[in-house]
């Protein structure tokens, strides 16, 4: 078939050097935007590490109110005479000396 | 340029070595550039195909290389022409015969025609043919690979390639006598 004719056909050179120009182009491209990537993935972690460092540790535990509930043998504070002291249990006691 | 040539200019491509790159590329352009060019008719897209089967190759970097650069190269480049082809098949096809009709019209027998007019007519009945047939016929026939580079190339078994072109053959001698022109 005369078609195997086709077969030598070759492209002039001149048509080559916008292709390769061209390719080259797009080369340079996909590394620039490969070290913007990678810079973009870097600034990310070290963010995320110092966010990590700057995060406050864990609370100390409250102390529990029970350990507050005053009682006469174990007051929150030491009472002044006359003072009303409420204890456990709802009960309220005046010192002796407030009575007179 | 032999195979191992070939790989060898790939890995040092991967390294950074762009003149390499270069050189891969100018051993190869050629043939896969009128393989492509044959399938969807146009000079820029054959360009377009072709420079993303290069980038596609050279972006590959940190994978196995291929053992045949070159046989990845055209496996990938024919497979994107033919997503173009299945993209605009209807379309080219009725230019195709459009074209055809045109051309019978327009230009007769064969003894009025001289050899660029032939080789166009040639080109338009290959752009009447369907995808794979078209790029099987090409890849056989036009550039005269062997039936197992083209059935790497378009990830068939050899019998289907053989069928393919055997129906492309028809098809194209069809046309042509349409033309007036013995096949």
């Amino acid at each position: 078939m005369r078609i195997e004719a086709l077969r030598s056909a070759r492209r002039p050179e001149s048509e080559w050097e916008p292709f390769m120009h061209q390719l080259s182009a797009r080369m340079a491209r996909r590394r620039r935007s490969r070290v913007l990537n990678w810079a973009a993935a870097a600034a990310l972690v070290l963010a995320a590490l110092g966010g990590l460092l700057l995060m406050p540790g864990p609370k100390a535990p409250e102390p529990s109110l029970r350990a507050h509930v005053p009682t006469l043998s174990d007051p929150v504070f030491t009472p002044s005479s006359g003072t009303a002291v409420a204890v456990a249990g709802g009960a309220v006691v005046i010192l002796p000396e407030a009575r007179t | 340029m032999t195979t191992s040539l070939l790989a060898g200019l790939l890995k040092r491509a991967w390294k950074g070595d762009d003149a390499a790159f270069t050189a891969l590329v100018e051993a190869t352009r050629e043939r896969l550039f009128w393989t492509v060019k044959r399938m969807v008719g146009r000079d820029a897209l054959a360009d377009e195909i072709l420079q993303e089967g290069y980038m596609a190759l050279w972006g590959m970097e940190g994978r196995t290389p291929p053992d045949n650069p070159e046989a990845w190269l055209r496996r990938t480049c024919v497979n994107r022409a033919l997503d173009h082809l299945r993209r605009e098949e209807t379309k080219l096809h009725q230019a195709g015969e459009a074209a055809l009709e045109n051309l019978t019209a327009a230009v007769g027998l064969e003894e009025t025609m001289g050899v660029l007019e032939l080789e166009e007519a040639l080109h338009r009945a290959i752009a009447t043919l369907p995808g794979q047939e078209r790029a099987a016929f090409v890849m056989k026939v036009v550039e005269g690979l062997e039936y197992a580079e083209v059935s790497a190339a378009l990830g068939v078994s050899e019998s289907t390639v053989r069928n393919q072109v055997m129906q492309a053959r028809r098809k194209l001698e069809r046309a042509l006598a349409a033309l007036g022109i013995e096949p």
